[in-house]
């Protein structure tokens, strides 16, 4: 395990994420590195949810384009609770209207190594 | 005898036999006059007597006056005499008379013009009863340089009367202006050109001054922003631009002086159609003999339609980057989730290698889908040929209505359509003879909405004992249709594999609008 790696352990980390197969990869990634999942959910509706229903997160990982629906709101819930996140996009940096402009970007495919530095390095 | 305004200058008399012969009288009259050019000599020294007309010695006084009249004339003027028309004419009309000069001097007006000797017999009708004839631009073809021409004229006739008070002759003056004719006619085509061109092409073209004010608009500006012809003019023309581009357009003006271009890109307001659509603006400066630009003529043309293409291609090049990118992403998780299940080596490559067509296959259908919507059928029957099953003619059955899927729904679909058609082929209905596999699709209401059912039975298996079967058929294919359906799709599913039928059942919300029509 990598010393990126080591600074999830204990993390709570939310992952929004609509593809299955990505979502699974990201959850079984952060899980090895010794944080707790909430989630992965593929909607902005399960996301606002599951962050009203949870005391404590530590941090997030957005996709921003979910199926129909842009992830937006979802990071104005969490920049109001002051939860550090980011976006995980297969979008130019460009696509990201303006308020959201300053929050951190990852390209897709993802390297949760840099996903781990961003949100807690 | 020198005379101002004679051309050629008068020269004094150089033939000896002309000096004689006009030196002489017969009836006491007066004679010809001494000089006036080339044909002052040649009628001089011209054998007249072999003409009806005699030795000048005997021509009447009013035959002297009339000939001596037009040699002295710079204007071409042409004598016609007595009935036969005895054609006499001066310098300026030599040169009209082009090749047929000097024999046309002393001929027979039908004989020296035969290509027109209906129009001369008609001239020397009305003459010699004594009628005057008039023509503006006659238009008349000769033949002065032995092939036919067609010949412009002002032709002016009026009888020359005998001392008798008769009319003895037809005097003409004959102005070619043949040249004017056609550069007038060019003129007309070349207008008749600009203005079929400037009506005719689908661009809006319209002429300026030095600053940009409106000097004229092509029908076509006036059709399209439903101004006036007078609305258009001076500054009119900035009303039909869009309120958010008028700035551009008047950089673009304060501009083009300087550079003596202009190009812009701006929105114009369609009458008819109540819109704005995008329009490319153009001049080029019409520039005097000193280089200075004087006016500009422009077009304005529509590239609407192609501004929407271009941002059309824009969105889609971002999403196919997003779709890439986001492939990439589910290729590495598949394969990392393959491994789990198979480990390294030749099962891996399989099970990798299908799964990879299978996505291949999808993003073909992805990429065509929006010329062609993809639909379950598409996608069933594109998994199922995928396959190369044996009988698969009589062994499968595919029916419902035409559903078309969202595109966010397909990938996630395929690959579960692909798990269940390749554990068909390996496990289930194409390994027993007696094997068949139906694929049934409704539509369906209910309390959470519309929803779409797909039933994916086989039947006729043979369950070989033991445990391996049941691993192998409920691996990764049953995980997509019980863990990624209901994650990406939210649906609801039901596998279910007994001892001869396997019973797959996919329960997905279908929301209205995304059913056309319905097949048998």
């Amino acid at each position: 395990m990598s010393s990126d790696a080591a600074a999830l352990t204990g993390k709570r980390v939310l992952l929004v994420e609509d593809d299955y197969f990505i979502a699974i990869d990201l959850k079984a990634w952060f899980e090895e590195g010794g944080a707790e999942v909430l989630g992965p959910v593929p909607s902005v509706e399960e996301a606002l949810a599951l962050i009203a229903g949870t005391d404590a997160i530590d941090a997030a990982v957005l996709d921003i384009n979910l199926q129909d629906e842009l992830v937006y709101p979802v990071a104005d819930a969490l920049h109001a609770r002051g939860v550090p996140f980011l976006f995980a996009t297969g979008y130019d940096p460009a696509v990201v209207p303006p308020p959201h402009r300053a929050v951190a970007l990852c390209q897709k495919p993802i390297d949760p190594q840099v996903v781990a530095r961003t949100l807690f390095g | 005898m020198p005379v101002a305004g004679s051309p050629p200058p008068s020269v004094p008399p150089r033939a000896p036999v002309g000096s004689r012969r006009a030196g002489r009288r017969s009836r006491g009259a007066s004679t010809l006059p001494t000089g006036c050019g080339e044909l002052g000599d040649l009628v001089r020294t011209y054998d007249w007597a072999r003409t009806p007309l005699g030795p000048i010695a005997d021509w009447p006084q009013s035959l002297i006056f009339a000939v001596s009249t037009l040699l002295l004339s710079p204007v071409p003027i042409v004598l016609l005499w007595g009935p036969d028309g005895i054609m006499i004419y001066n310098d300026a009309y030599s040169g009209f008379a082009g090749g047929r000069h000097p024999q046309l001097l002393g001929s027979k007006v039908r004989e020296g013009w035969p290509e027109v000797a209906d129009f001369n017999d008609h001239v020397m009708r009305v003459g010699l009863a004594g009628g005057t004839l008039s023509y503006r631009d006659q238009e008349l073809t000769l033949r002065r340089y032995g092939r036919p021409e067609p010949v412009w004229m002002n032709l002016d006739y009026s009888p020359v009367f005998d001392e008798g008070g008769k009319p003895a002759g037809v005097i003409a003056i004959v102005v070619e202006s043949t040249e004017r004719v056609l550069a007038e006619r060019r003129l007309r085509e070349s207008e008749a050109l600009f203005r079929t061109l400037a009506q005719g092409i689908p661009q809006l073209i319209w002429r300026a001054g030095i600053d940009g004010a409106c000097i004229w608009a092509s029908p076509q500006w006036i059709a399209y922003t439903g101004q006036d012809n007078d609305g258009s003019l001076g500054w009119g023309w900035l009303d039909a631009v869009h309120p958010g581009d008028v700035a551009i357009a008047r950089t673009a003006w304060q501009e083009a002086a300087a550079s003596g271009r202009l190009s812009y890109e701006h929105r114009l307001c369609n009458a008819p159609g109540q819109r704005y659509r995008w329009f490319q603006t153009r001049a080029a400066a019409v520039r005097d003999g000193e280089g200075r630009i004087v006016e500009w003529l422009g077009t304005s043309t529509d590239i609407d339609d192609l501004r929407q293409l271009q941002e059309r291609q824009q969105v889609m090049v971002a999403e196919l980057q997003h779709r890439t990118r986001n492939l990439i992403g589910v290729v590495r998780a598949i394969a990392k989730q393959t491994m789990a299940l198979t480990g390294p080596g030749e099962l891996f490559k399989e099970q990798f290698n299908d799964r990879l067509s299978a996505l291949s296959r999808v993003q073909g259908l992805l990429s065509r889908s929006d010329q062609e919507p993809i639909t379950l059928r598409t996608l069933i029957e594109t998994e199922l040929a995928a396959l190369n099953a044996p009988d698969a003619q009589t062994r499968v059955r595919i029916g419902g209505p035409v559903v078309r899927l969202r595109k966010a729904t397909v990938q996630t679909f395929a690959l579960a359509l692909h798990e269940l058609a390749t554990n068909a082929l390996k496990y289930g209905a194409f390994t027993t003879p007696q094997g068949s596999l139906s694929v049934t699709w409704r539509i369906c209401e209910s309390e959470d909405g519309r929803r779409l059912l797909m039933d994916w039975i086989e039947e006729g298996l043979v369950r070989p004992s033991g445990a391996q079967d049941a691993s192998l058929r409920g691996g990764y294919g049953r995980e997509l249709i019980e863990r990624a359906l209901p994650y990406a799709l939210k649906a609801r599913t039901r596998y279910a594999l007994s001892e001869t039928t396997l019973q797959c059942t996919i329960n997905l919300p279908h929301p209205e609008g995304d059913t056309a029509g319905s097949l048998p």
